[in-house]
């Protein structure tokens, strides 16, 4: 033979490898913590204030932002900018957690009990999930809401009520390959019941993906959630949503502009940041899978 | 343009490698082979060694990923090192290649006339209409039932057998001097197998056939030389008549005995124990040492190099029992 | 036409469930005929309405009949003009769609060659761009987007009408919003299409073949990328029904966004339900649309010729 074995083995691209993966470690962590962050903010708002987010002054309207008076300028009834916006966080983050975990419940549920059974039972709840995915969930939502009423509660549990079809899918999707593996199989030889089959060994597995999903799902809720507030049909008026707060904003962004910067500047590194932790779980997870296969 | 006088293709020296966490890992370990006009050459090995790749980059199609060096020679053309313009122009006109699978390597949703006529039109100005006859004739020689109505056909409404001919017939339709045929049978029933082989025994016209196969009794009907691979190297090759009656490399003679026996009731199958070594891994001396009763110091501790057509340190003589 | 029925199965289902839903929380949050008859509404308008829509019946008899109205598509009238709330609803019809085409035809012409492009030739720098794209627009909800288009080209440049009605170019900015929140998304799906055929094996053979990488590309790419592309366009037609409600708020766009929103705002329930509808048997007619194109479109599902 012409060629020595030590010549066809030349070494480089170990490095990038490497590289790649701590990146995607990296976006992990960093999203993580920031979220974390955020909901330091929420959970302990009154400590970020500056002054009480309700309180009003009529005599300091419309003041443009500066670093000894209002940090993020005043809005129409003189109320601090700044302040509504670290109050939005409790609002925001909050809706969008009881209704991220009430859509996995209902999506889990749906999900796994359509994939588990082979009968008629999976037909029906397929065929109900591909109606949930293909209407505009957004539009129940809004007239749900109308009946049940504006406030925190009724507009997190609406939107938990409706967001399911997508992770219903996913769910479905994924535990439709788990139960074709092997362990699953041979735990149903076994003779362990599907309920608990499903608790010890399908649940678990599903973890990570439920874990992207319901970042995904915090992500798109809290665009729902801002948007039904912008459209004045979420959160009660006047409450300090970041939704509430840029619909106000409308009416003065010629004399102005600044209201905006507030609000738009918390809603898009919030739902960066979950969008980014989904991203980071999912490489994460996609490393995970192509190293066991390796 | 192309000088075909000595030979349709010489590979020389030849490696092909893919990135792996290790580094560069080689599954094409230079290989030497030259096939003449008219030659019918069966490469046979167990599966993952390299004559998929070998056959791919022959064409200069392997995947991106890979690295190929060494050198591929058409006439004067390198098509390692050519330009992608120059070997497109050989691609489908002088060397043409059949895949395994019929249905995925035809695209679904083209008529089978408009990508036979692609092809044709491509390497030859003529009128659409000139294309269509020759279509036409091309798919009458590989023995397709009514042609004129199969044109207009897609191909998932074809049979596998027919795909297949329709494959072949693509590769033929420029009359080119070399096909490279991997396993195209494999994905076939038996009855369209041997319609198949047939086919290619008998309906190439000029051109060289290099057959890449597992299986040394297809080899052995198609063609008149094999070329035994083993783990990315060339181990042994000679005429057909030479390497079934008196096979001198170990790993060749343990494949011939692997054979199903007709005279016997049940197939006595001795596949060769063992597992050949991963792509990355180093093996100093012979890459079948691990699996090879004749093995001894000197086959762990270098390579043996291909020479009269071997590469073993202790050709065995005699036939297979 | 077993695709047809079981489209309509699904729509039925749905507005059943919808109606149902409704139907449920109306009775469940107090006293219906309040809630209907509006704010401030008189003693007499409220119990007019009590015995309008049979309150004061058993809740299955009410059930029986609210659900006969709805087959019949009577919705009522509009609490706020009296009109019937169907007809009333249809005549915003047009104005919705009208955007809606203008954004799928303004989308296509971008995100379509935008994918084309990141998926031919996935290199790193490609990828990267496609990412980066990807995320910003996910992060950014689309009345963020149409608030800062008005702010540049409305408020500070001046060149585009930010209000429907008021010029010929009052048309671009609510266009251009709805592009902006649909295109990442089908720009996505097109490079991974694209992407996916350069690794199919006919993708191979037309290789094997001599074709150029402009005909690889045209001939054998697109043709299969862009038919598994279609079944997409179902779902984003769906999505643009959402944006519409937030696009023809924000712009004063007099579509059935702007109509949904209004009524929940007088909490015209009649017109409500009328909306709700129209939206579900829009979707329904079009996902009808998509999946006869893509059966159209690719051979494989057409009847065999032989
Ligand atoms: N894209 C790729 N990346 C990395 N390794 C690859 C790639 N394609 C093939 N290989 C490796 O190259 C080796 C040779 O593959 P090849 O397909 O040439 O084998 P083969 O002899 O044709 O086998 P078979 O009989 O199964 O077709 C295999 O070990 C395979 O794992
Ligand atoms: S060189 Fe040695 S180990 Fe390799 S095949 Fe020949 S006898 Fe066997
Ligand atoms: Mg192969």
């Amino acid at each position: 033979m012409s060629q020595d074995s030590k010549d066809l083995v030349t070494p480089i691209t170990r490095r990038k490898m490497f590289k790649s993966k701590n990146k995607s470690l990296a976006t992990l962590r960093i999203s993580a913590s920031i979220l974390a962050a955020l909901f330091i903010i929420a959970i302990f708002q009154p400590f970020f204030y500056t002054v009480d987010p309700a309180a009003s002054d009529l005599t300091l309207r419309l003041q443009s932002p500066s670093l000894d008076g209002a940090l993020l300028g005043t809005d129409a009834l003189g109320q601090d900018v700044y302040s509504r916006v670290i109050a939005g966080f409790r609002w925001s983050l909050g809706i969008g957690t009881v209704g991220t975990l009430l859509g996995c419940l209902i999506g889990i549920t749906l999900g796994v009990s359509a994939a588990w059974n082979r009968k008629r039972l999976r037909i029906v709840l397929s065929r109900v999930i591909d109606i949930g995915i293909s209407f505009p969930y957004l539009i129940i939502a809004v007239t749900i809401v109308t009946v049940v009423g504006r406030g925190f509660w009724p507009l997190a549990l609406t939107l938990g009520l409706v967001c399911w079809p997508t992770i219903a899918r996913i769910v479905y999707a994924e535990t439709l390959t788990l139960r074709e593996r092997e362990y699953v199989t041979a735990a149903r030889l076994f003779g362990i019941g599907s309920i608990r089959s499903i608790f010890t060994h399908i649940l678990p597995a599903l973890r990570p993906t439920i874990q992207v999903v319901a970042a995904f799902t915090f992500a798109e809720l809290l665009i729902a959630e801002s948007g039904l507030s912008f459209l004045g049909l979420g959160a009660p008026l006047g409450t300090p949503t970041w939704g509430n707060m840029l619909n106000e904003s409308r009416l003065y962004m010629e004399s102005a502009p600044w209201m905006m910067f507030g609000p738009v500047t918390a809603i898009i590194v919030t739902i960066f940041t979950a969008n980014l932790l989904g991203e980071g779980l999912n490489a994460r997870e996609h490393s995970r899978s192509t190293r066991v296969s390796q | 343009m192309i000088n075909t006088a000595t030979n349709a293709i010489e590979i020389k020296n030849l490696v092909v490698s893919f990135p792996t966490p290790a580094g560069y890992s080689a599954v094409v370990r230079g290989i030497n082979l030259t096939i003449n006009p008219g030659d019918r050459v069966a490469i046979v090995g167990e599966s993952g060694s390299g004559k998929t790749m070998m056959g791919l980059s022959m064409l200069g199609i392997q995947p991106t990923a890979a690295k190929v060096e060494g050198e591929i020679l058409i006439g004067d053309v390198n098509m390692v090192t050519a330009a992608d313009a120059v070997a497109r122009k050989l691609r489908g006109n002088y060397i043409s290649m059949v895949f395994q699978e019929p249905l995925t390597s035809l695209n679904p949703v083209r008529t089978i006339s408009s990508q036979l006529s692609e092809s044709v039109r491509r390497h030859n100005s003529i009128s659409k209409k000139e294309a269509e006859a020759r279509v036409l004739a091309v798919l009458t020689a590989v023995g397709i039932p009514a042609p004129k109505e199969r044109m207009k056909s897609y191909p998932h409404q074809l049979s596998g057998g027919l795909r297949q001919r329709v494959m072949i017939a693509l590769a033929l339709i420029n009359k080119p001097q070399l096909v490279v045929a991997d396993e195209p049978t494999t994905a076939l029933d038996a009855t369209i197998q041997a319609q198949i082989l047939d086919l290619l025994r008998s309906g190439m016209g000029d051109a060289a056939l290099m057959l890449i196969t597992h299986d040394l009794a297809v080899a052995a009907d198609v063609c008149n030389r094999i070329v035994v691979m083993y783990a990315g190297n060339i181990v042994e090759q000679g005429p057909v008549a030479e390497i079934l009656s008196n096979p001198k490399h170990p790993y060749t003679r343990g494949l011939l005995s692997a054979i199903p026996k007709f005279d016997q009731a049940r197939p006595a199958l001795n596949p060769i124990p063992g597992a050949p070594p991963t792509i990355s891994e180093v093996v100093p001396g012979c890459r079948f040492a691990s699996r090879c009763s004749y093995a001894d110091a000197q086959c762990t501790a270098s390579e043996p190099e291909f020479i009269n057509n071997i590469a073993c340190f202790h050709p065995v003589t005699g036939a297979v029992k | 036409m077993k695709a047809v029925g079981s489209r309509l199965l699904q729509l039925i289902v749905l507005l059943g469930t919808i109606s149902t839903t409704l139907f449920l929380l109306l009775r469940l949050s107090g006293d219906p005929a309040i809630l209907l008859a509006g704010e401030g509404a008189s003693p007499e308008t409220i119990d007019a309405i009590r015995a309008d829509y049979g309150f004061d019946k058993s809740l299955l008899q009410q059930y029986l009949m609210f659900i006969w109205d709805i087959a019949r598509l009577d919705f009522g009238r509009s609490l706020v003009n009296s009109q019937p709330a169907l007809g009333f609803v249809l005549q915003y019809l047009p104005s919705t769609l009208h955007l809606t085409f203008l954004a799928v035809f303004f989308n296509s012409i971008i995100a379509i060659p935008a994918g084309v492009w990141l998926g031919a030739k996935p290199t790193q720098r490609r990828r990267k761009v496609l990412s980066t794209i990807v995320s910003v627009a996910q992060g950014t909800p689309a009345y963020v987007i149409g608030l800062l288009l008005i702010q540049i080209f409305s408020v500070w440049l001046g060149w585009l009408p930010s209000i429907a009605g008021t010029g010929t170019w009052a048309w671009v900015l609510p266009t251009a919003t709805l592009s902006f929140a649909l295109a990442p998304n089908l720009i996505r799906v097109v490079a991974a299409s694209v992407e996916d055929t350069t690794r199919q094996d006919y993708y191979r053979t037309a290789k094997a073949n001599g074709a150029a990488p402009n005909v690889l590309l045209i001939k054998h790419s697109l043709p299969n990328a862009l038919l598994s592309t279609t079944s997409l366009l179902g779902a984003q037609f769906a999505f643009l029904l959402s944006g519409a409600l937030i696009t023809e708020y924000i712009f004063a766009w007099p579509g059935l966004g702007l109509i949904l929103v209004q009524s929940i705002t007088n909490l015209d329930f009649p017109t409500i339900q009328a909306t709700v509808f129209v939206v579900a048997y829009l979707v329904f007619i079009v996902n009808l649309i998509m999946d006869q194109v893509f059966r159209l479109a690719d051979p494989r599902l057409r009847r065999s010729q032989l």
